[in-house]
């Protein structure tokens, strides 16, 4: 992995790199994925890409539920104010 | 030994009251949270409180609770209404929980006293408790090395007899292979047996809660407490059992035992290797049968939990972002530099390491390469349990290659340190239920841990088993 696709990924996952990260992650990251390159020696053609016992799996029925402690939630925002979340100007 | 159901029974009798239960652990916490930082937040002015209204509620005639007055800790990825729930994370260091988590809520409801919340590698993603913002926790056996992780706090509090149990959570051997290092009883149940609501989510199709204990009975008794279905967890699934503890006690139940030559191999340290093969004829002697087996995928599950573990986490640990909650950088630009420097200064390395190989494998052009190849080849894994379930009843091997290694060993060499969870992860991946059984020490005096992994569904028939081998070392 080069510094270029580094750079990409990193913008994808919102993740701001050091420099010092930008030098140490690729070779640490590369030797990762060639580790990981090794399950294309397996043939999984045809084989679904679930486990047989996840059939058990439901969706919930779309109710809403009072939680009833809206500081307890808005209480962990770094800025909160007004009954807004508050951040950065984005509309220039 | 004490083990919950007589100190419970004396509780109960009126032989001792919940505060001075409490009263007898509180300095070995103390003085173990000094040498082993085993705790994140301590939690020991609402404990005691907790153990008063506790005696006071069984002065008034109510002794009910299977755990009353008991003394636990709880892995800090688990939120317990108004505590902080950090996750091992700077960038949850000052998060207070909202509500309580299902299996905690049960604990409770179930008498248990909450000591504190242990330390864990960050958000669990970690083999040596090291990646810990709050820093690493150490063993109790010689605190020069790891406990295991990322359950690190878990495992290591119940190895120093602070509690009688604690609660961990297994993404990839999280609880058993520290309950290993430190030569306790850690269960992972059968996947969706115990509710995931209120747990911080890494990997979601892979993470489950489960017991620490100093035996297996104790550990079946919590394992009874907090599992069942849960309507908040879409993937909880009911036990259809109510009672497992039961199993612990079963007696002549007839067990063929494989053990898997895949996890006897190249990497395992020789007195490992030696300590199972030993179990094994011990269990034969005692009349099970057992049986060479093979589970072939198995030198591919590092590698496809690689996949699906990083890529699960990038999603769930995307909420991230400095606006709802969590670290917010000081001074950012712009709103999109708010995101990506907040994250940066609030994740650690492995943790920022693990969401580039899932965004790497979950983006355009790489997903069916990636994300859908290790899928597919978690179903073969199922498939491979299920003929080897298919000729015998558990599987026997041991918990990790090696026993607990230095602190700092492992911490420059990544793939070194996923390679110490290689016999753990396949349980994940097929959500089996597993249990780490201390099975002595080394000649180092380091414990060594021997792994059971039962078919789906048949957590019972794992304890008994694990009873059985727990016997032996008695």
């Amino acid at each position: 992995m080069d510094i270029t696709q580094i750079e990409k990924i990193a913008e994808l996952a919102r993740l701001h790199l050091t420099e010092k990260e930008k030098k140490e992650i690729p070779e640490k990251l590369t030797e990762i994925l060639e580790y990981i390159d090794q399950l294309k020696e397996l043939d999984t053609s045809g084989v679904p890409a679930e486990l047989e016992q996840s059939g058990n799996l439901r969706l919930a029925e779309d109710i809403v539920d009072e939680f009833g402690k809206i500081e307890a939630l808005t209480g962990n925002a770094p800025d909160f104010g007004d009954g807004f979340f508050r951040v950065k100007k984005i509309i220039e | 030994m004490v083990n919950i159901k007589d100190t419970v029974s004396k509780i109960k009798s009126g032989k001792q009251s919940c505060r001075e239960l409490l009263d007898e652990y509180i300095p070995v916490i103390l003085d173990g949270q000094e040498k082993l930082n085993t705790y994140i937040t301590l939690l020991l002015d609402s404990a005691k409180e907790r153990a008063e209204s506790l005696d006071a509620r069984i002065a008034a005639g109510d002794s009910s609770g299977d755990l009353l007055g008991i003394p636990v800790a709880i892995k800090d990825n688990m939120m317990l209404s108004g505590t902080r729930t950090t996750c091992g994370s700077k960038i949850l260091e000052n998060y207070i929980s909202p509500y309580t988590a299902t299996a905690v809520g049960k604990l409770i409801d179930a008498g248990a006293v909450i000591v504190g919340k242990t330390n864990m590698d960050e958000f669990a993603m970690g083999s040596s408790g090291e990646t810990s913002f709050f820093g690493p926790a150490r063993n109790p056996n010689d605190p020069d090395r790891i406990p295991g992780g990322s359950s690190s706090g878990s495992a290591a509090c119940v190895a120093d007899s602070q509690v009688m149990g604690s609660l961990g959570s297994d993404t990839g051997g999280s609880i058993r292979q520290p309950a290993a290092m430190c030569g306790v009883v850690g269960m992972k149940p059968t996947y969706g047996y115990v509710s995931r609501y209120g747990l911080v989510a890494f990997a979601s199709s892979l993470d489950q809660i489960g017991p620490f204990a100093s035996n297996v009975e104790d550990a079946a008794r919590i394992f009874t407490v907090i599992a069942g279905f849960d309507e908040k967890d879409s993937t909880s699934i009911a036990p259809g059992e109510s009672d497992f503890v039961r199993w612990v006690h079963e007696k002549g139940m007839k067990l063929k035992i494989g053990i898997p030559r895949e996890y006897m191999g190249g990497g395992l340290s020789g007195e490992i290797h030696n300590r199972i093969a030993d179990t094994a004829r011990r269990l034969e002697r005692s009349g099970f049968e057992i049986k060479d087996i093979s589970l072939p995928l198995t030198k591919y599950a590092v590698a496809a939990y690689y996949i699906v573990a990083p890529a699960e986490a990038s999603a769930n640990l995307a909420r991230y972002d400095g606006v709802k909650y969590g670290y917010r950088t000081p001074s950012p630009d712009d709103l999109l530099e708010e995101y990506k420097v907040s994250r940066q200064e609030g994740f650690g390395d492995e943790v920022k390491r693990r969401i580039m190989i899932g965004t790497y494998a979950l983006s355009s052009g790489y997903y069916d390469a990636y994300y859908l190849k290790a899928q597919r080849v978690r179903r073969l894994m199922e498939r491979d349990f299920q003929e080897a379930f298919g000729d015998v009843d558990i599987i026997l091997s041991p918990t990790s290659p090696t026993t607990a290694f230095k602190l700092g060993e492992k911490t420059q060499d990544p793939l070194q340190m996923y390679l110490s969870d290689i016999y753990t992860i396949s349980c994940n991946l097929v959500g089996l239920p597993g249990i780490n059984v201390p099975v002595g020490k080394d000649s180092a005096g380091l414990p060594i841990g021997a792994q059971l992994i039962a078919p789906w569904r048949c957590d019972g028939k794992l304890l008994y088993a694990a009873r059985q081998v727990e016997k032996i070392y008695e």
